[in-house]
């Protein structure tokens, strides 16, 4: 179906406009540090409704990408911008703009230098998104590249690193997998002169390059996975952030590398390119094990919460290893479920954790007093470790369940590792239901007005998808 | 007759500015920088207007003759020297101090510039390029403080001599060789070669090496570094944002018209030159503690990048080349813009530590900081990542691994001191005092970051009218 209306386009220029818009605002103690932000939900609220939009026009039965829109960019080498959108995407593109406005609406009040990290924020957004929607191997390239740019700038203003020499190897080991990818797409180019994304998955592996080709953008793209041994960078950042909103953001760097792999998967893997899975199995479970135990042991939330993501992400990534149809017509479903849970669970614990800082008081019973708190904080552990009340059960336990047949001891040693997560997670918060005489924290420090309101809507949407993945859908 | 005289306008325009300018310099009294760049921008738009009517006309084609490609490069040059004379004066009258024999070296360099561009005959190569060296050295003596440049142009002095003397026995060989000094004539000897003559091999090795001084690439760097360190701002801009256009353009003339035919022997002295240039620039960037002499050498690099580029003279590899380069000097015009505005209690900063928390006090310039230091990363999608792709791409398709390889690691070094000077400017805390800058100085990193991001969006206007020019010349 060819898109007329150009919203494809559209999705990826509001936020860099809203960016534009944020720079431009005045945003000082008179204006109450509000300006910029207030921009910022505005423009993510826009065009969560272009999305939402974009959803009744395509059809939800057909395979494949729809809506296919192309944007001339560079005549000489005929490449394009090239922008098409399934079910995937157009899901995870939702997800994270309702995760980023989560992650907004929770530091907005805070003393921090709003402006720039809301049009950053804005610029980030609008990296994702046309990342999700390209449809060609260089508008890929491009906004999987730009990422880096404000991820590295809000990592470094506010992220509260204390070695600035960890940003600098976070940025570059980023760019190595980059380049990896570039020259890989490169070489295809000149070899097949193939730009679009489902002609590269046609190509046959009997060409003898196609393999390396295969291995370096898996490499490229491993590298924004915390697998071992490309975990290093992207566990010492993301342990040490505070902020939520770039908690949030940098948790999105692996999904960019899980996308890529799933979307650059190519049709037809021959036996003995396949039989060399197993060792990203056996690596990929080992590193669920020493992360989960790492979590179980450690009794910083935060970490517990990248443990989580962590140990889900690499699931994704072994339930595309498996090439099993089920995984990968659940992945999209599973993944929404999951970055939901992921951004409400983090802006939660950040809540809890500066209201500790703010008062100098234990956080050991603070949900027996924050009633608002408590409801939000006990349904998103719930649902984290996938009880049955939110989409991620369905989902993520068909997933689990075809890792098990397609190798029990991989699954065996899987579900351990997500048993240990669910306890930290767990342990923490019975933790913080048990009630303290050192918690100083009352009723007074609950859940402000929209930030309940907020997290009510995420249950409200888990809830639903639980029901029906696709129930936000009137028409087609 | 008349026709003729019109061809030779913008030569004509270039010489009446230079006499013009003398009188105005001599005989009014009350003159300021603003006069002669009032002066200086109706010469230059005439002389802009004039190359591009008569863009593919000459009057003495035996020693120079315009093409489209020539033009191309020749407007921009204009155009960058307008831009800049124009920032030029607001530092002129900052500092208070007269413009009007930097202006007129400025256009004795462009008028110079104007024929070596558009060469034809080594002749004209060979005194043209001595005038060079010449009003090189003019212009690092614009210097209030003698004492301070007489060691630097000192040792230009010798330097150029050297590099003139080089020249002058390549061009005498190749004519006692080819009995011509026209590139044609001199093209249809070597064509004729069957087997390498050694004295063909050192003229051309000595050409290239003059060529590699005057771009003031590695290991020929030191007198530009040399400019840098004790230039004024003026001429450190002129420096590093026109002359290497233009030195540019004649070599692609000279090798394309001339010394093609030795295009193997050609490829592997401008890869030693090159990969030399990415290594030094990009590893000595990192420890430099003066930001203009980081960027001289952030300057020596991209230009061995422009070279490695270069290096098989295919249309595709010119055309990789030629965007790479208006891509840098067009990051390298907002970075001197941000140097004009960098100042404290009037004085113009270079030290790196006084960029600490520049974003706090100064955000518009900062941003536009930002913007040019991803891009010379090659950041995508910044406009950076355009000129790298081509060049890769280019590299990639006449499978030249090591080439790609010292480029991707050069880039790796290179990347490592533009994220320190992002990360001094914008991750620090610290709020230090800086002069309020001239809005001209916004208004002209507004056209330029306007320029990058409208060249982002759609760099056809560049690649496309470089690739029908290249398309011209062949």
């Amino acid at each position: 179906m060819t898109n007329q209306l150009m919203m494809l386009s559209l999705i990826v220029i509001i936020p860099f406009l809203g960016m534009l818009f944020v720079l431009t605002s005045k945003d000082d103690s008179l204006s109450s540090h509000n300006n910029s932000s207030n921009v910022a939900v505005f423009t993510i609220l826009s065009n969560i409704i272009m999305i939402w939009q974009i959803f009744a026009f395509i059809k939800k039965t057909q395979n494949g990408m729809q809506l296919q829109q192309t944007i001339r960019w560079l005549d000489y080498l005929g490449i394009n911008f090239v922008f098409a959108v399934d079910n995937m995407s157009l899901l995870l593109i939702l997800a994270v703009h309702i995760i980023i406005l989560g992650g907004i609406i929770f530091i907005r009040t805070e003393d921090i230098k709003q402006k720039a990290m809301m049009a950053f924020s804005l610029l980030f957004l609008s990296m994702t998104t046309g990342l999700f929607i390209s449809n060609d191997i260089f508008s890929f390239f491009i906004f999987y590249e730009g990422m880096l740019l404000p991820l590295f700038m809000l990592i470094g203003m506010h992220g509260e690193l204390k070695k600035n020499s960890l940003l600098n190897g976070f940025f570059i080991y980023n760019l190595i997998g980059c380049i990896i990818f570039l020259l890989g797409i490169l070489w295809v180019y000149k070899n097949d002169g193939i730009v679009s994304m489902e002609a590269f998955a046609r190509l046959s592996s009997r060409k003898s390059y196609i393999p390396w080709i295969w291995l370096a953008f898996t490499i490229a793209f491993m590298f924004r996975i915390p697998i071992w041994p490309f975990h290093y960078f992207i566990a010492a950042i993301n342990t040490k952030l505070r902020n939520p909103l770039v908690f949030i953001e940098v948790s999105l760097l692996p999904l960019s590398g899980l996308y890529a792999l799933y979307r650059f998967w190519p049709n037809y893997i021959p036996l003995e390119i396949s039989q060399h899975f197993v060792w990203i199995n056996v690596i990929g479970v080992l590193t669920m094990l020493f992360i989960s135990l790492i979590g179980f042991a450690n009794s910083d939330s935060q970490y517990r919460v990248f443990a989580y993501s962590t140990i889900y992400y690499i699931m994704y990534l072994l339930g595309i290893f498996s090439q099993n149809k089920n995984i990968f017509a659940n992945l999209n479903y599973a993944l929404f479920g999951f970055l939901l849970v992921l951004g409400g669970l983090e802006v939660v614990t950040a809540y809890i954790r500066r209201q500790e800082l703010l008062h100098a008081s234990s956080s050991q019973g603070f949900l027996c007093r924050a009633r608002r708190l408590s409801l939000i904080y006990s349904f998103l552990i719930f649902s984290a470790v996938g009880y049955p009340i939110s989409s991620m059960f369905t989902n993520n336990f068909l997933i689990l369940s075809q890792l098990l047949s397609v190798n029990i001891h991989m699954g065996a040693v899987l579900a351990l590792s997500w048993l240990l997560v669910s306890i930290s997670l767990i342990s923490e918060m019975l933790r913080l239901k048990t009630d303290n005489k050192e918690c100083f924290l009352g009723k007074s420090n609950d859940l402000p007005k929209d930030c309940f309101i907020y997290m009510l809507i995420i249950i409200f949407m888990l809830l639903m998808s639980f029901i029906h993945p696709l129930w936000f859908v009137f028409t087609s | 007759m008349l026709s003729q005289w019109f061809i030779m306008l913008p030569e004509i325009l270039l010489i009446s500015f230079i006499l013009i300018a003398s009188l105005v310099n001599y005989y009014r009294s009350e003159k300021t920088p603003k006069t002669f760049f009032t002066l200086a921008q109706f010469f230059l738009i005439a002389v802009f207007l004039f190359t591009v009517v008569f863009y593919n006309k000459s009057v003495f084609p035996a020693y120079w003759q315009n093409t489209p490609l020539i033009t191309l490069f020749k407007s921009f040059a204009y155009l960058l020297s307008l831009g800049w004379l124009y920032l030029s004066s607001k530092w002129f009258l900052n500092k208070n101090r007269p413009s009007g024999i930097f202006c007129g070296i400025i256009f004795i360099q462009l008028l110079l510039f104007d024929i070596l561009a558009s060469s034809t005959s080594l002749l004209t190569l060979g005194v043209i390029i001595p005038l060079l060296f010449s009003s090189n050295l003019c212009l690092i003596m614009r210097h209030w403080d003698i004492d301070k440049v007489k060691p630097v142009a000192f040792r230009y002095v010798i330097t150029s001599l050297i590099f003139t003397v080089l020249l002058w026995i390549a061009v005498i060989m190749l004519y006692f060789l080819s009995s011509s000094f026209e590139y044609s004539a001199v093209q249809q000897y070597l064509t004729a070669q069957a087997h390498n003559n050694y004295y063909i091999l050192i003229a051309i090795a000595l050409i290239i090496a003059v060529f590699m001084f005057m771009l003031g690439v590695a290991p020929f760097h030191i007198w530009y570094l040399d400019f840098i360190s004790n230039g004024v701002l003026p001429v450190c801009g002129f420096i590093t944002l026109v002359v290497p256009l233009i030195i540019f353009c004649t070599l692609v003339n000279l090798l394309k018209d001339c010394l093609f035919p030795f295009n193997n022997y050609i490829e592997i002295l401008l890869s030693f030159f090159a990969g030399l240039s990415i290594i030094i620039g990009a590893v000595s960037s990192n420890g430099e503690q003066n930001i203009r002499r980081l960027f001289a050498y952030l300057a020596i690099y991209c230009w061995g990048i422009c070279l490695l580029g270069l290096t098989d003279l295919s249309p595709s590899s010119i055309i990789a080349s030629f965007a790479y380069i208006i891509i840098s000097i067009l990051s390298f015009a907002g970075i001197y813009t941000v140097f004009l505005g960098f100042k404290s209690h009037s004085e113009y900063l270079s030290d790196f530590a006084s960029l600490k928390g520049f974003s706090n006090t100064r955000p518009y310039m900062s941003a536009a900081l930002m913007i040019f230091m991803f891009s010379f990363i090659g950041l995508a999608p910044t406009f950076g990542f355009s000129g790298y792709m081509l060049i890769i791409n280019n590299l990639l398709a006449d499978s030249a691994w090591l080439k790609v390889i010292i480029l991707i690691s050069g880039m790796f070094i290179a990347a490592k001191s533009c994220l320190n000077i992002i990360r001094v400017v914008y991750f620090n805390n610290m709020r230090q005092s800086y002069d309020r800058p001239d809005k001209s100085i916004y208004i002209c990193l507004f056209i330029i970051v306007a320029i990058i991001l409208l060249s982002l969006f759609n760099p056809n206007w560049l690649i496309r009218n470089a690739f029908v020019m290249v398309g011209g010349i062949n």
